[in-house]
């Protein structure tokens, strides 16, 4: 059974961030359905995880012959201060930089270089960044940043 | 078979190229088109008589104009020959049946001839690049404008203006 055109582009888009990250352990990105949305379960997190899930999607007709489909996709990127005391500035500015230098720019898909899908050719309307959560940031030490991105492409 | 009635709307409405002879056509639909204005528009000329007081006109010349917009593809062959017939001369006019419907449906009307094409496209940040081929007839050796109306069985009648 084929996969869903917006989870093939979820794929796609989590192997397009981990070419440009480069992960290793204890660092991780993965595709998911459910992130994980309970503070309470990171409490003991180490490293940096990385997110990806499906959010919605729709089309309309492009022309006589082809469809443009809309596709949302979630980002969130987590990771939890594990030295004592209250997360430094310096600390935050880091994963605020990583966020946009390393993350935005491998999901921001524009029509020099659209995100490639065997012959599908996926572009980037927008992405709209959460730099961070000040709830989670003051009481679990963590960073929490969450990226939506509306992509769209042609095809018969 | 009759006519069923029905709403008819755009996306169904096709252009096609013929890839044949002009006695044997060989229609091929251009599938990258977005939209089509097709006008037939009449000259007229003065007809009045005494017998009446009411202006008269005439019907002289028809006038067959319109747009094509389609989106701009490289590898689609029916793109590559719209654009080609628009940066040519007349001889390079394409054979097209413009139609409010598909071929095979009965009752659907529409133009056919050579047509002259003329190129516009918008190139803006934002957006798919569609090509606006403004269209009219051109002379052409192997037949005149006519309309159209298809048949049972894909089988249309073609009257020559």
């Amino acid at each position: 059974m084929p996969d869903a055109r917006i989870i093939t582009t979820a794929e796609a888009f989590k192997d397009a961030i981990s070419t440009a990250w480069g992960p290793s352990s204890p660092n991780t990105i993965s595709r998911v359905y459910v992130a994980p949305v309970s503070i309470d379960d990171l409490s003991n997190l180490t490293g940096r995880h990385i997110y990806v899930w499906p959010i919605r999607y729709s089309d309309q007709p492009e022309n006589r012959g082809e469809t443009r489909y809309f596709m949302t996709l979630g980002v969130l990127i987590v990771e939890r201060y594990t030295t004592a005391g209250f997360p430094p500035n310096a600390w935050m500015d880091a994963l605020v930089y990583f966020v946009e230098d390393t993350v935005k720019p491998a999901v921001d898909y524009d029509g020099a270089a659209p995100l490639a899908i065997g012959t599908r050719k996926v572009y980037t309307e927008s992405v709209t960044i959460d730099v961070y959560d000040a709830e989670k940031l003051n009481q679990k030490n963590l960073f929490w940043s969450e990226l939506e991105v509306e992509l769209w492409e042609v095809a018969a | 078979m009759a006519e069923t009635s029905a709403v008819q709307v755009g996306i169904a409405a096709a252009v096609y190229r013929n890839a044949g002879s002009y006695g044997s056509p060989t229609w091929t639909e251009i599938t990258l088109v977005k939209s089509v204005t097709p006008n037939v528009k009449w000259n007229r000329s003065d007809a009045s008589i005494r017998a009446t007081k009411a202006l008269l006109q005439a019907k002289t010349q028809v006038a067959i104009t319109g747009s094509i917009e389609c989106r701009a593809d490289p590898a689609d062959a029916g793109y590559q020959a719209l654009f080609t017939a628009a940066m040519t001369d007349s001889t390079g006019a394409p054979d097209l049946l413009i139609l409010d419907g598909d071929i095979a449906t009965e009752g659907v009307k529409g133009i056919r001839a050579h047509m002259n094409l003329d190129f516009a496209q918008n190139h803006s940040i934002d957006g798919v690049i569609y090509t606006t081929f403004d269209y009219d007839p051109a002379w052409h050796s192997a037949g005149y404008p006519s309309f159209v109306e298809m048949g049972a069985t894909s089988t249309p009648t073609i009257t020559a203006f």
